[in-house]
């Protein structure tokens, strides 16, 4: 038996993931246990799940693997510097000294972390390498054209390549500072929100604005070729040396500073969220296409933080030459921890891979899970009021009647995701019918910004029905955006939105299901089978029966600037902590108006306890 | 201390940008590539030994920028820097973290 632990860390979103003979035993981020989103440190909380699952200690770990290249990264850190120097004076004395202390020291630095108890050999993967792997080798495809594009690695910043059987290639790359990943996160900044969370609001806010600056973004900022290879004016950024994404020729070209966070949204900030959009469709979509041209291949897989613009993955899939796509659902570095130990499995010690009918990345249902002692346990802790359910039937059975009742609830099931969107496992639920569930939803529970779209959980086999996802096509991670069916919109909604500009849009009924339609027609749709997620989907099955809509709203089940619930008592805070109307843990359900009420003081505290992302 | 005795390498940093500027060495690409793509073909594997080693710098090769000589004394200096093993019963804390109030967007190209 083979145990290999694959390890992301010391940037962003740090995570570990255990494989046993190339099966995935487990994987989570250590954001979820420490409760600081995209947390950085060592995963020592997700080590310590990732062991406790297999029943292992490190030393009985035979690789660990790094999902980037230090030397590599040091190389082009300190290149920067001789590159722009004396600029970045200041930035080098800030940044030199945790290399010096740590990050030149990894193998030393891991094996602390891991007390000194494993005896093996560390390994150290390309950045974009593992992203491809994790992109790759967990896919249904026996060869697939690889795509991996992000912020950036050790240099590279995009890659091309190609995967068949066991092995992976990357043939072509983008180089640092050019970074589709850095100019999308520029416009991030920009617009005040917060890089490395706030790129998905930037992608929900395109919609209600128009791309007027996208011709501007493409004469001076980035050049792109008709192969997808594009290159960066540096005079419009400050990244590579600054302490800020953007440099004041940026704000003059754009007509001011950057927004203050938490100011009101303008129509300018909408213009400037399309217009970023808009190119970055634009060079996904001509990437794929070259890869296609220089490849052959009828399959496609994706990584990298741009891999979760699902928006870009749409057009990728309904525009692009690609027959099917499969994304990895921990796109950014999280996923690397993946990619570097299935790179070990298959590239180090060569093992054979064959691709099956699904993917094997099982639903990413691959972290921590509760039994019902552990809950029992912790409603007695905390005085809570629940009923528990011994017939599932009768669970769904309940769970449906609040949900007709336009009631909000947690729904807190079997192992946590990996990734990070909410799949069914740490969710809150909603009839998507309802008229006033988006905004509940947004101000009531999750306190955030009210422009901000749900998604839709929705049974594969109605999928169609619902969202025009391209035939043989499933989302199950989802990472697609499709459009709401024709059949399904509002009769004049469209008309009805022309007049209107910004939020406004908002107000008007866009289709039977308003709570998960965008402004623009558009969902970020999750197919659910039961193979991935048997109790999700039959929850999904039941409300079908009772409402003739095979749709609920899924959202991930945590507050604002809060990681995603991991433990019941996470779930228990989160509940009592919101408007939420109810909570289901496993087999329990509580209902709001049975549990003592906590106080606005409480709530505020628990709110506040999260730095607003 | 460190600081002060990363301030007195900086002079390797510097006399690499000169160095750059004489022989005009772009690494970072920041004159416009004239050509049809700016796709660069990526590097062959070096052995699976060497290429998955801490120290491959497979990714890092051919940029042309004069930091060479700069990384070369970091590393040495780094040498003398790094982290000492726990002792029986220590907890494990990282041995440096990051410095408060440096943006995340910053930090994560460092």
């Amino acid at each position: 038996m083979t145990w290999i632990l694959g390890l992301s860390a010391f940037y962003h979103d740090s995570a570990a993931v255990l494989l046993r003979d190339g099966e995935i035993v487990a994987a989570a981020q250590e954001e979820r246990f420490t409760r600081k989103k995209h947390d950085h440190h060592f995963p020592s909380h997700a080590v310590r799940y990732c062991l406790d699952e297999a029943r292992i200690s490190p030393a009985h770990l035979d690789y660990v693997g790094f999902y980037d290249k230090p030397g590599a990264k040091f190389d082009r850190l300190i290149q920067t510097y001789a590159a722009l120097a004396p600029s970045g004076f200041r930035s080098y004395l800030r940044a030199l000294p945790l290399w010096l202390r740590s990050k030149l020291h990894l193998p030393v630095e891991i094996d602390r972390a891991l007390g000194h108890e494993y005896r093996g050999r560390y390994v150290f993967a390309d950045h974009h390498e593992s992203h491809a792997a994790s992109a790759f080798f967990p896919s249904p495809f026996d060869e697939a054209a690889i795509l991996t594009i992000d912020g950036v690695g050790e240099w590279s910043t995009t890659t091309l390549g190609h995967g068949r059987g066991n092995a992976v290639t990357l043939t072509h790359e983008i180089r640092f500072p050019h970074s589709l990943g850095l100019l999308y996160s520029a416009f991030t900044y920009y617009t005040g929100f917060r890089v490395n969370s706030g790129e998905y609001k930037v992608m929900g806010l395109a919609p209600y604005g128009e791309p007027r600056f996208a011709d501007l973004i493409r004469k001076h900022l980035i050049h792109i070729k008709d192969d997808g290879s594009f290159w960066m004016d540096q005079r419009y950024f400050d990244y590579c040396v600054g302490t800020v994404m953007t440099s004041a020729a940026f704000h003059d070209r754009f007509g001011g500073p950057p927004r203050n966070p938490e100011s009101p949204i303008t129509q300018r900030d909408m213009d400037l969220a399309a217009s970023v959009q808009v190119v970055c469709e634009d060079v996904m979509l001509k990437c794929a296409r070259h890869l296609h041209a220089i490849t052959g291949s009828k399959q496609l897989v994706l990584a990298g933080g741009v891999a979760l613009n699902c928006v870009g993955n749409g057009r990728i899939l309904r525009e692009g030459p690609f027959e099917r796509i499969w994304i990895q659902p921990a796109a950014g570095d999280a996923g690397g921890a993946l990619g570097v130990a299935q790179l070990i499995w298959h590239h180090v010690l060569g093992q054979p891979r064959r691709a099956g009918t699904a993917d094997s990345q099982r639903g990413s249902l691959l972290g921590p899970r509760f039994d019902a002692a552990n809950v029992r346990q912790l409603l007695d802790q905390e005085h809570l009021a629940a009923t528990e359910f011994t017939a599932e039937d009768e669970l769904l059975d309940a769970v449906t009647d609040l949900l007709l009742q336009e009631k909000v609830v947690g729904w807190f099931q079997d192992r946590m995701e990996f990734g990070p969107r909410a799949l069914g496992a740490r969710s809150i639920i909603g009839d998507p019918r309802s008229p006033k569930m988006q905004h509940t939803m947004n101000l009531k529970i999750k306190f955030r910004e009210s422009f901000r779209p749900f998604a839709p959980a929705v049974l594969r086999e109605h999928a169609s029905d619902y969202f025009a996802l391209p035939r043989g096509n499933d989302s199950p991670y989802m990472l697609l955006v499709a459009p709401v069916q024709p059949h399904q919109r509002t009769n004049g909604s469209a008309a009805a939105m022309q007049g209107l500009t910004g939020i406004d849009r908002l107000n008007v009924a866009r289709s039977r299901v308003p709570a998960v339609t965008h402004v623009d027609f558009s969902a970020r749709v999750q197919t659910v089978t039961a193979d991935a997620n048997r109790r999700f989907y039959r929850l999904l099955q039941r409300f079908h029966e009772r409402s003739g809509c095979p749709v609920l709203v899924n959202t991930s089940f945590n507050i604002r600037g809060e990681p995603m619930v991991c433990s019941p008592k996470e779930a228990v805070r989160c509940f009592l902590g919101t408007d939420m109307d109810a909570l289901v843990i496993e087999n329990f359900l509580m209902l709001k108006p049975d549990q003592q009420a906590l106080s606005r003081e409480a709530q505020d505290a628990y709110k506040q306890s999260f730095s607003l992302d | 201390m460190l600081k002060l005795v990363l301030t007195c390498v900086y002079p390797a940093i510097l006399v690499g940008r000169v160095l750059n500027a004489i022989t005009g060495r772009d690494p970072l690409g920041l004159r416009r590539p004239a050509g049809e793509s700016f796709w660069i073909a990526r590097a062959e594997r070096s052995s699976p030994a060497e290429y998955f080693s801490e120290a491959s710098s497979a990714e890092g090769r051919g940029h042309g920028g004069w930091g060479g000589p700069a990384i070369a004394v970091l590393r040495r200096l780094a040498r003398f820097t790094a982290p000492r093993r726990l002792q029986p019963g220590e907890r494990y804390s990282a041995a440096a973290d990051r410095e408060q109030g440096i943006p995340d967007e910053i930090y994560t190209l460092w």
